[in-house]
């Protein structure tokens, strides 16, 4: 049970996960444009403003996705001396987004923040209960953060056959590229 | 049941040799200093994976298949017996 909830490419990878992550990424994007969220950065989700048009939130989860499969790609062609495969990174990296479809869920539940941020904190102050939601769901996002690091993690260390330092030293290199990366790409989009 | 086959000197650790053979037929033995092949060196575990892997034509993909696990996985698997392969020929060396 817990190798299926924290590395499920011990049992599937290459082409199998990258169509399961992308069936889950296409579903996470679906709900997103209908709750107005955006998963702008490799691992962010924020309230968006009205009247995103709607391809955006087809292209920011692909553009997560490829922003850190790539540096990750080449980190493992660098420190790896297996023959590693593209197609394992991919398909492993989009797997391991499924937890960001609870997380887009579970922000659904999140007060609404319509882009005036001096409304959205006068209307939480006036509400106690308000406040409590709001980080009640914040909790519970936490974790689910950490299980998507960690499955990204897993993915690479996987499909890279790296371990131990040369392992996590890489992968934090190609997460930060990946965030810088993607918030440069998707703020020359909108 | 067949007993472990011990490779390592359970004194020194250096790699052991093999003294004498006998024919389990006839009983004939055979005395000498034979050296073990790395292969033989290796955990069963790993030298049954090696036999697979040579059964299914060196083909991970169908390794993969048939352990019900994904491609990296084996090939990791794989990597890691070379891995030991190497150091059993070094440590090899090393003793000689």
């Amino acid at each position: 049970m817990k190798t299926w909830l924290f590395n499920p490419f011990k049992f599937i990878a290459g082409t199998r996960a990258l169509l399961l992550g992308l069936g889950v990424m296409l579903i996470t994007a679906i709900v997103c444009m209908l709750t107005k969220w955006h998963l702008d950065g490799v691992i962010d989700i924020h309230q968006g403003k009205e009247g995103s048009p709607s391809y955006l939130y087809f292209i920011e989860p692909a553009i997560d996705w490829l922003c850190l499969a790539l540096p990750l790609y080449i980190f493992a062609r660098s420190f790896s001396v297996s023959s590693v495969r593209f197609i394992d990174i991919a398909g492993t990296s989009a797997l391991a987004r499924y937890p960001m479809l609870f997380a887009v869920l579970v922000s659904m539940l999140m007060p609404h923040h319509s882009g005036d941020t001096q409304n959205f904190l006068n209307s939480l102050l006036s509400d106690p209960n308000l406040i409590m939601r709001l980080v009640l769901l914040s909790l519970l996002i936490i974790p689910l953060t950490v299980w998507t690091v960690a499955l990204m993690y897993n993915a690479y260390s996987l499909s890279a056959n790296l371990k131990g330092p040369k392992a996590a030293w890489s992968f934090i290199g190609s997460f930060l590229i990946a965030e810088i990366l993607s918030k440069v790409i998707l703020s020359q989009i909108i | 049941m067949l007993n472990k086959l011990p490779h390592l000197c359970p004194s020194c650790s250096s790699p052991l040799n093999v003294k004498s053979l006998s024919c389990a037929h006839c009983k004939t033995e055979v005395t000498g200093e034979f050296e073990l092949p790395p292969l033989a060196r290796l955990e069963p575990a790993d030298r049954a994976f090696i036999t697979d892997f040579v059964k299914s034509s060196g083909s991970l993909k169908l390794m993969a298949e048939k352990m019900k696990l994904s491609y990296p996985t084996v090939r990791n698997m794989l990597d890691d017996i070379i891995a030991r392969l190497n150091e059993i020929e070094k440590t090899s060396k090393i003793s000689k």
